[in-house]
């Protein structure tokens, strides 16, 4: 049946169970070196998958008054971008000729989803912190969502078009985005809209712990709980992804060598990651709105520019 | 096919308990100490022992301080909101039956005569290594500490000379 | 001669005043009658024209001026929408107005809207056109000052100042069309194809684009828009919104593909003016807090969307803009049929005063959100298939020209998107889902209210989830052809993905649910809860609003500096406040007014005869 291969993509192999595991098991490296740096040993490695089980076991409370039906589905919107955008992300990595289901566009436009999640979900919790989380996000959203698309466009450029296989192909080609002047610039504020996006520090404004009780996420446990910490850890794995595709010269699965320099790839961003996440203080909100609008767009501006200029 | 999926799930909650503190009305002597025991020098998150801030997310509740009358009905609203399952952990020697204070006018004396107790931690305040040893009990990483056995034998020390009563007239 | 297209604009114009005779619980139903046989009329009339346009005369006025009616795709696609959302307008309006007065007027209006929107997109000639235009006009400025209230005259009288200021400038351009060509029939001069060289073209295009733009809503001309469409009763806001524009874009898409070949700068200049009112729209709408005026404000920046399609000078950029005009038509008459329903619930048009209300009205809040999520561009609906269309076209015109600014464009837009976003959270936010300080006592609108809204949300999802078999297969791709895509999008295969990994989330819940699920109330730090601690909707965006540049900017636009009529108001006054120094009173000195003029009229007259 042609229409259980699509389903088997999603969901089991480059899709929701393997990004999944995966993305679990890099938040536990996350955790891992947050301890070596502050010179402590860390959490056991199955510290992550036993989070998601026990929120299994936990009772699932709904704020009174609520509207049930947005405060569950929330964060089943979040969880359904980030596979469909996962899978898109694979696939045209895996077989560069075909295109899955869309280009890049659909990819930008379904990274919106996990943080749309984020906020209908907190948006529906009947609590005043909840409701100041959402506010934050949305603005979050608004401040990092320019930069975010002036250096997709950087790449689009350069490459001719907006179908993620000529992307590649051009990278196969002519070596990767990263190795020219606007490709470091357009990199430098890719990576910094990436940490907003992820909301780690020092852009975790909207699920400020000890500030709004937990933000967005204050009146959620149990299973959804679960849902949303699952999200984000597909969206550690799937980012990175992303921005290896778009300017680090793209996934090359066929042979052992690519899988282990994509290995190293990765694990040279989730470090980026982590040192900045463990040596920053969080921002406030108009702080961050600031930062984004003015020297991050300033800076994805000049990258434009400097594509535009062939350099 | 579900028993199966809850026994596991059942074995996973104890390798990862989220803590949520509260403060009952105490000195912050043993607050300073739940805080030191959750810092990088003593490193809780080996254990899987991570703090949170909304008591939503929280499995367990570490309790410090007498409680007094205005902080009851707030706590017994903290204690529902915690999902189930939970452990409530009393903390200090004022948490654990009221302290110095527990027959003050406007304290009720002692946590669990407002919420049900699991693990009590008595000091004033107590180490960090002492709440981290309670929490390992509860875990079941450790036993619990008990006195050795030719201890238990004897009985309890004789008086020293200086505290020997003072007959009448000498 | 086939009568048949005349009957699109005769029968609604013709029955119009027997409104007036009948009675109450009569009145409405012969409307919605009427109107559903306007649009099963068009429907008919839909395959007729797939082959060849329908185009003939009517009658002389000279012999030159003939009054000719033309009937082909693009045309019978805009009816088919007028007539779609006038027949849904009117079944809401029966139970939404019908506790106001001076139905008899209300309705009689309402069919002679519909009727000349439907003349102005039949007629084949600009002269036909623009009399049509003009009742129109009339029609709507009639149904703007409905209420009667002082607000909302003041915006009738500047909605009607600023439309006939943009027709004169249409009809100088007209007049100038028939005196260079010497016909003003529409198919003859498409067929001449002018071209835009001389300096002369450049001017007719300009007027036409004052006159459309503003009948359209385009910055800068927009400024009647956000003051008219909340003043309006909200079915009227809906016909407004929904479709009274796109017979602006009509005018706009006729003039600038059919009839003149539009010249390289003119792209520039529309792509320019699309994208501006994109991003100045939807800032200006992130701070309202009255409902419909935040709704008027996305209407000006989705026509910027339009505009922007329209420019690109490339065919999936043009389709994709006319895609968004059929889409707008839908999630935007969804929006303001919805937001209706509230307002007739609650009473009030502050955002402040609404709460609560997805218990209480859930087919509101679910036909809202869906609107909300399509306007935002959200896939799988429909509103992202149309601006991927309009992206498309933009990235094809930078491979072909690459100049830097299609990047701004762009850029533009897809940030525009995300703004739109925002904007609808809050407001979905303050609706729905916020708690109100008293909760309100009102319950779901009657049926022949949702009954609209549920069939305009169902069209929303199947030309989003449908794309290329239902809308794009029938109605954009045969008006415009030989587009071709440079991108990928699968549509039925994206839903049913997405629904699965939906259901697969839904299986993780329900493996969580194995204690049981238990309702408490919200946890305010051991606090009583109390509903003023919520974030209000004038606080959700105070981040951004409060921000230096932004704030400087909005404090300018509440003071009405950028506003066109504004400034035209002040600059008459004072001007007329100057002259009428003169107008003393007292009679000798108009005397000596009138003799000097005597004498200086004589003085020229003298010289001029004497050269």
């Amino acid at each position: 049946m042609e229409i259980l291969k699509p389903v088997f993509y999603l969901l089991i192999f480059p899709g929701l169970i393997f990004t999944g595991a995966l993305g679990l098991f890099f938040s536990w490296v996350d955790r891992k070196v947050t301890a070596l740096i502050q010179s402590r040993i860390g959490p056991p490695w199955y510290q992550c998958y036993a989070d998601i089980g026990k929120l299994l076991y936990k009772e699932v409370m709904i704020p009174a008054g609520s509207n049930r039906l947005s405060f569950v589905t929330a964060p089943l919107i979040g969880l359904a971008g980030i596979s469909l955008a996962g899978g898109i992300i694979w696939m045209v990595n895996i077989n560069k000729g075909v295109s899955f289901i869309g280009d890049l566009i659909v990819v930008m436009y379904l990274l919106v989803l996990p943080s749309l999640g984020l906020i209908i979900g907190g948006a529906a919790s009947r609590n005043p912190f909840s409701s100041i989380g959402a506010s934050r996000e949305m603005i979050m959203v608004f401040a990092y969502e320019l930069p975010f698309i002036l250096v997709i466009f950087t790449a689009v450029i350069k490459a001719g078009s907006v179908i993620f296989g000529d992307i590649v192909t051009y990278q196969l080609q002519n070596g990767a985005m990263f190795w020219s002047a606007s490709g470091v610039l357009a990199s430098m504020v890719f990576f910094t809209c990436m940490l907003a996006k992820l909301c780690y520090l020092p852009f975790d404004i909207p699920e400020a712990e000890s500030e709004i009780i937990g933000g967005t996420l204050a009146e959620y446990s149990g299973a959804l709980l679960a849902i949303f910490k699952l999200t984000n850890a597909m969206m550690l794995f799937i980012l990175p992804l992303f921005f290896i595709t778009l300017f680090l010269g793209g996934i090359d699965v066929s042979s052992i060598e690519g899988i282990l320099f994509l290995i190293l790839k990765y694990l040279v961003i989730l470090i980026l990651v982590i040192l900045v996440k463990s040596t920053h203080p969080r921002l406030r909100i108009d702080q961050a709105l600031k930062f984004f609008l003015g020297p991050v767009t300033g800076l994805a501006v000049i990258s434009v520019i400097l594509t535009l200029l062939g350099v | 096919m579900l028993s199966i999926l809850e026994k596991c799930l059942k074995k996973c909650f104890k390798k990862s308990v989220w803590v949520y503190h509260t403060n009952a009305s105490a000195c912050n002597g043993c607050d300073i100490e739940i805080i030191n025991a959750l810092t990088p020098f003593y490193d809780a998150e080996r254990f899987g022992i991570k703090l949170v801030g909304s008591p939503r997310h929280a499995d367990a509740l570490l309790v410090s301080g007498a409680v007094s009358r205005q902080v009851c009905p707030r706590l017994k609203t903290l204690y529902e909101s915690v999902p189930e399952p939970k452990l409530v952990f009393a903390i200090g020697s004022c948490a654990t039956g009221g302290g110095i204070w527990f027959d003050s006018y406007n304290v009720v004396g002692g946590v669990d005569k407002v919420i049900p107790v699991n693990f009590y931690i008595p000091g004033c305040p107590p180490r960090p290594e002492a709440i981290l040893f309670g929490a390992a009990v509860a875990l079941g990483l450790v036993d619990k500490k008990v006195a050795a056995e030719y201890l238990k034998e004897k009985g309890f020390p004789e008086l020293m000379e200086a505290d020997q009563p003072v007959a009448a007239g000498e | 001669m086939n009568i048949s297209p005349l009957l699109l604009v005769i029968i609604p114009v013709v029955s119009a005043p027997f409104v007036w005779l009948l009675k109450k619980g009569l009145r409405e139903w012969f409307s919605v009658v009427v109107t559903l046989c306007v649009f099963i009329l068009s429907v008919i009339l839909f395959p007729k024209v797939i082959n060849a346009p329908l185009h003939y005369d009517l009658f002389n006025i000279t012999n030159k001026i003939v009054v000719t009616v033309n009937l082909d795709l693009l045309s019978i696609v805009i009816i088919t929408l007028i007539s779609f959302s006038g027949f849904l307008a009117t079944l809401y309006s029966t139970r939404y107005m019908a506790e106001s007065c001076g139905l008899n007027r209300y309705y009689f209006l309402l069919l002679l809207f519909i009727g000349s929107m439907n003349g102005t997109v039949l007629s084949g000639d600009l002269f036909s056109m623009f009399l049509l235009w003009e009742l129109m006009t009339l029609a709507a400025f009639f149904l703007v000052i409905f209420d009667d209230t002082i607000e909302s005259i003041r915006a009738g009288i500047k909605y009607f100042l600023m439309s006939e200021m943009g027709a004169l400038f249409m009809l100088v351009a007209v007049i100038a069309v028939y005196l260079q060509e010497n016909t003003v029939d529409m198919a003859r001069l498409s067929y001449r194809g002018m071209t835009v060289s001389s300096n002369f073209t450049h001017i007719l295009l300009l007027f036409f684009l004052m006159g459309t733009g503003v009948k359209a809503g385009i910055i800068p001309i927009h400024t009647w828009l956000p003051d008219a469409h909340p003043a309006a009763p909200s079915p009227v806001s809906a016909l407004l919104s929904g479709v009274m524009i796109k017979v602006g874009i009509y005018m706009m898409i006729r003039i600038f593909c059919y009839i003149f070949s539009p010249a390289l700068s003119w792209q520039f200049i529309l792509c320019a003016l699309g994208s501006a009112s994109i991003i100045i729209g939807v800032m200006m709408a992130i701070k309202q807090i009255d409902a419909k005026r935040l709704l008027a404000y996305h209407s000006v920046s989705q026509i910027g969307y339009i505009v922007l399609g329209i420019g690109t000078g490339v065919s999936v950029g043009v389709a994709g803009g006319f895609f968004h005009v059929l889409n707008h038509a839908l999630f935007k008459g969804l929006l303001f049929l919805s937001m209706g329903a509230v307002i007739h619930r609650i009473g009030s048009r502050n955002l402040s005063d609404y709460g609560g209300l997805a218990r209480q009205m859930p087919i509101t809040f679910i036909t809202c959100s869906i609107a909300a999520l399509s306007i935002s561009g959200v896939p799988p609906f429909n509103g992202f298939v149309s601006k991927w269309m309009i992206y498309q076209g933009l990235v094809q015109r930078f491979a072909m020209e690459g100049s830097a600014f299609t990047i701004v464009w762009l850029a533009a837009a897809m940030f525009g998107s995300a703004l739109t976003l925002a904007s609808f959270v809050k407001l979905i936010y303050a609706t729905f889902l916020a708690v109100p300080e008293k909760p309100h006592d009102v319950k779901e609108v009657s049926i022949s209210m949702w009954i609209p809204m549920v069939i305009m949300a169902g069209l929303c999802i199947i030309f989003g989830v449908f794309a290329w078999q239902v809308p794009l297969k029938i109605f954009v791709l045969p008006v415009m052809p030989g587009v071709s895509f440079s991108g990928y999008w699968h549509p039925g295969l994206a839903t049913v993905l997405l629904i699965i990994a939906f259901v697969a989330g839904g299986i993780i819940f329900i493996a969580g649910r194995l204690k049981k699920v238990t309702v408490s109330m919200p946890f305010v730090g051991g606090e009583e809860f109390e509903p003023e601690m919520g974030v209000s909707p004038e606080g959700f965006y105070s981040t951004i609003k409060n921000a230096k540049f932004f704030g400087a900017i909005y404090h300018q636009a509440e003071k009405k500096r950028f506003d066109i009529y504004s400034l035209g108001k002040n600059i008459a006054f004072k001007v007329s406040d100057g002259l009428s120094i003169t107008h003393t009173g007292i009679l000798p000195t108009y005397l000596l007014w009138i003799f000097t003029g005597l004498v200086v009229l004589l003085l020229i007259g003298k010289l001029l005869i004497n050269n």
